[in-house]
């Protein structure tokens, strides 16, 4: 029964045997029947580009992430779960502490696998709800899942929960519901969002910096701890160094993808890859491969002059890309839109500047305060219209999501900015990147037909 | 005149004193509710400390659609609201100070910072009361009182500050006093009132403000209060604004009445006096103002909020708890699940979630929900 679907996936013959066992066991936990497994592979071959030997090796890679989180108890002695926006170069180090340690981002994991590829994160979803993280109080999908595969028991309970609460307050809040309901210990990353307004990029605060550096030293602390494994610095250099190799690849196929005209292939396929850039994915040299393979088939295709847009068509920067579907992407391109650049997908040149922190635990959240809404809400605003500015890109729409607290402030400053100092016409979507149930590629397609009538008729002069 | 009618008196004038206060060169400072802005450091710095923390009307909530999206807390998104409307007090602060307690009190001052020209100073505040957190509050303090000194032009010494600091103190423990009255069988101050007298706290001049409570407190401490046939409850939540007082006039009409309050914003933290040893006094300030703040729902983790709360109830004999929040405010809604179940497990203690959004056609619902959880504590205490 397993496989086809397993083939499929791009697992080689030689692995079948070996794999199936685990596959089976995760799958049963999961609920994934033949149905399920025949849905996932129509869905897939609709979204996603199959030809390409990278796509296959990005589901193949996060498949295996599924599978391996689902039975973890079964492989690993020690458990410890974590989700954006925690520093995913963390996560990743922490994995080398020891063989006998699983760490993942749940969230992100569930909704690539569960949601784009089986389309079955709904059942997952309510049962965040049902566990405390209610319906129709705006809370956060993302934490919604990380909530109900818990409370549902298709993932184990872990060791330790690290959860970021330097950004934003519903992460923790969830996770400390966990604590209280589920009895599982969190370390909480704290943090305070206490900028004054004009200081991102060049004035970023010191204190403000020595204060989260100091929360991620603690958390290292609490991780070492609970693995019982020394956390050094040097570890953490070889995650942030691993990271950084696999982010450094993904920038220039989004460079390459992004300044194809026509457009060399559908951004969708991008979502496979983009989503472990945060995840400490146990086969991220394989992910890396995935992306190297992509690149070297996709400018074959760009010599050729082969695209999936016509030649011209208008180019937008489009925010934020989708979780849990790859539909809505399309969509937009299919009403004729060119993606040229996803929001964060991209290091701007403010990101590419040289570090102030000297401590390197403070080093790695300046970058993420690089990303401008991660520091402030002035910050977005800048960062974003950077984004388009580099771009030169004909339009923005800006789909955010509506649950985020930080930011759903940003939609309605940062368009009028960029309308009205870039003259760069601008859509914005209220959205949700992690749970489609509200906001569909359906519900969003007649605006944005008419926005890409719109960029067409400016374009054509 | 009692002490009602004076404070009454002084309320109605004080909006016209403040403006002739800063025709006359004073600065007024406004701040957000919270607990975490010692206005001590205001009126050290000879200038005049005014919380901004209106709500209750949805014509404010609706004028903030034009700058936020719904899915910020109600109470937050008021404030761009009342300033847009031209809310007198509003439009008359000089500097705008914002203690970021979560990202939807951070709204308040990125929104108007976008949007208008009100000059905002904020500083952060740590959600957990580690050494760590402790200094970088208690930096943000030194931050403050610069920054206050550079504005006004006037220099914070420790005798200013001092003086200041007392006088607070005294407020504090009258406050307390008059709130401890309030164990009795026999109530001689409603919920409401003494929530109304805690909200004057923050416009009100200081020193007549204290003159007022000592009256306040005499008056009361003869008064035969009367014997409350109803449930006694315990409200907490995130934010009771001034001008949101439907809770109160449904909880008295359904025969009850609040005899305690725990609130993240918009009832004055009064149990702790700022203790000046003859150390730093800005130590003193952040050891009362931070550590010894009863924790709201961003700190984390929560046990500390839940044992003082227990222990509040206990204190204040209650029969139940109300939990009352604005509306998409994310922390106090994700803690009211589990906060329920515990209350009831420790201290076998019901409890009722009312979550607003100022809206008029709330109350309907609201009353019917109330009087029917008063007839359930009725029914539990065998009445």
């Amino acid at each position: 029964m397993y496989t086809d679907f397993m083939k499929f996936c791009g697992y080689e013959d030689d692995e079948l045997e070996k794999e199936r066992p685990r596959v089976e066991k995760a799958f049963k936990i999961l609920g994934i029947g033949k149905e399920d497994m025949a849905h996932a592979e129509a869905r897939v071959k609709k979204y996603f580009d199959i030809s390409l030997d990278g796509i296959v090796k990005a589901i193949r890679v996060w498949m295996e992430e599924l599978v391996t989180l689902v039975i973890c108890r079964d492989e690993f002695k020690t458990v410890i779960y974590s989700d954006w926006p925690l520093p995913g170069s963390m996560m990743m180090a922490l994995r080398r502490l020891s063989d006998d340690l699983y760490t993942t981002s749940i969230g992100e994991t569930l909704n690539v696998t569960m949601g784009q590829i089986f389309d079955k994160l709904t059942p997952i979803l309510e049962a965040g709800e049902k566990a405390g993280v209610s319906a129709g109080e705006g809370h956060c999908a993302l934490w919604q899942v990380h909530v109900g595969a818990i409370a549902m028991g298709i993932i184990p309970k872990p060791d330790l929960i690290v959860t970021p609460a330097w950004y934003c307050d519903q992460a923790s809040e969830a996770d400390q519901l966990l604590s209280e309901v589920y009895d599982i210990p969190v370390a909480y990353f704290d943090g305070v969002m206490d900028d004054e307004w004009g200081e991102w990029p060049d004035k970023m605060s010191e204190r403000r910096l020595r204060y989260v550096g100091s929360q991620l030293d603690k958390v290292m602390k609490q991780m070492e701890e609970v693995v019982g494994v020394p956390f050094t610095e040097e570890i953490l250099k070889a995650g942030v160094k691993e990271n950084a190799i696999f982010y450094s690849n993904f920038n220039n196929l989004v460079e390459l993808v992004g300044k194809s005209d026509p457009q060399v292939t559908s951004q969708a396929n991008l979502n496979l890859l983009y989503w472990m850039s945060n995840t400490p994915m146990r086969k991220k040299d394989e992910a890396v491969q995935a992306i190297t393979s992509l690149i070297r088939q996709l400018k074959e295709r760009v010599n050729r002059g082969e695209g999936v847009l016509p030649k011209g068509a208008p180019k937008v920067y489009y925010g934020i890309r989708q979780a849990v579907d790859p539909s809505i992407l399309r969509m937009v391109e299919d009403a004729g839109l060119s993606i040229a650049v996803c929001q964060i997908d991209w290091l701007t040149p403010s990101e590419k500047t040289k570090a102030k922190s000297t401590d390197y635990s403070q080093k790695i959240m300046e970058g993420f305060y690089k990303r401008g809404h991660l520091y402030s809400c002035q910050g977005g605003i800048d960062y974003f219209s950077e984004y388009c500015k580099e771009w030169n890109v004909d339009g923005y729409i800006m789909a955010y999501p509506f649950s985020c607290r930080p930011w759903c402030i940003l939609p309605i400053m940062v368009t009028k900015e960029v309308t009205e100092k870039l003259g760069i016409p601008s859509l914005v979507l209220e959205g949700d990147v992690y749970d489609t149930r509200n906001y569909s590629a359906g519900q969003a397609r007649t605006r944005v037909e008419t926005f890409a009538e719109l960029l067409k008729m400016r374009k054509a002069g | 005149m009692d002490a009602k009618d004076k404070l009454s008196a002084h309320m109605t004038e004080r909006y016209k004193e403040l403006k002739k206060k800063r025709e006359e060169g004073v600065k007024i400072i406004g701040y957000t509710p919270g607990g975490y802005m010692p206005e001590e450091l205001v009126y050290a710095a000879g200038a005049i400390p005014v919380c901004l923390f209106r709500g209750g009307d949805h014509e404010a909530v609706a004028e903030s659609a034009a700058y936020l999206p719904r899915f910020l807390d109600t109470f937050c998104r008021s404030q761009i609201g009342y300033k847009m409307l031209g809310e007198p007090l509003y439009q008359m602060i000089d500097l705008l100070i914002v203690p970021v307690t979560d990202t939807n009190m951070r709204s308040i001052a990125d929104s108007l910072n976008y949007y208008t020209d009100t000059k905002i100073f904020r500083y952060g505040v740590p959600h957990n009361k580690e050494e760590g957190a402790y200094n970088y509050y208690l930096e943000g303090l030194s931050l403050l009182k610069e920054k206050l000194e550079d504005f006004t032009g006037n220099k914070i010494d420790d005798g200013k500050l001092r003086e200041a600091v007392e006088l607070g103190n005294k407020m504090r423990s009258l406050f307390k006093e008059i709130s401890l009255l309030r164990k009795q069988d026999k109530l001689p101050i409603s919920g409401q009132e003494f929530v109304k007298l805690s909200h004057a706290s923050y416009i009100a001049d200081l020193p007549v403000f204290v003159e007022i409570l000592e009256s306040l407190l005499a008056e009361l401490k003869n008064k035969e209060g009367e014997k409350l046939s109803g449930p006694r409850l315990l409200m907490t939540g995130s934010t009771l604004a001034m001008g949101d007082y439907k809770m109160f006039e449904l909880v008295e009409g359904a025969g009850s009445d609040i005899v305690v309050e725990e609130f993240a914003e918009g009832v004055r933290p009064y149990w702790d006096n700022v203790e000046m040893n003859g150390g730093s006094i800005l130590k003193a300030i952040a050891d009362t103002y931070f550590m010894k703040r009863n924790p709201p729902a961003w700190n984390r983790p929560s046990g500390e909020r839940i044992d003082y709360i227990l222990n509040l109830a206990k204190e204040f004999k209650v029969d139940g708890l109300l939990w009352y929040q604005t509306m998409y405010r994310d922390g106090y809604d994700l803690q009211s699940l589990y906060f329920e179940k515990k209350i009831k497990d420790k201290a076998n203690l019901p409890m009722l979630k009312i979550e607003t959004d100022y809206d008029v056609s709330e109350k309907g619902p609201f009353r019917t929900r109330i009087e029917a959880f008063v007839e359930m504590l009725n029914q539990k205490r065998g009445l």
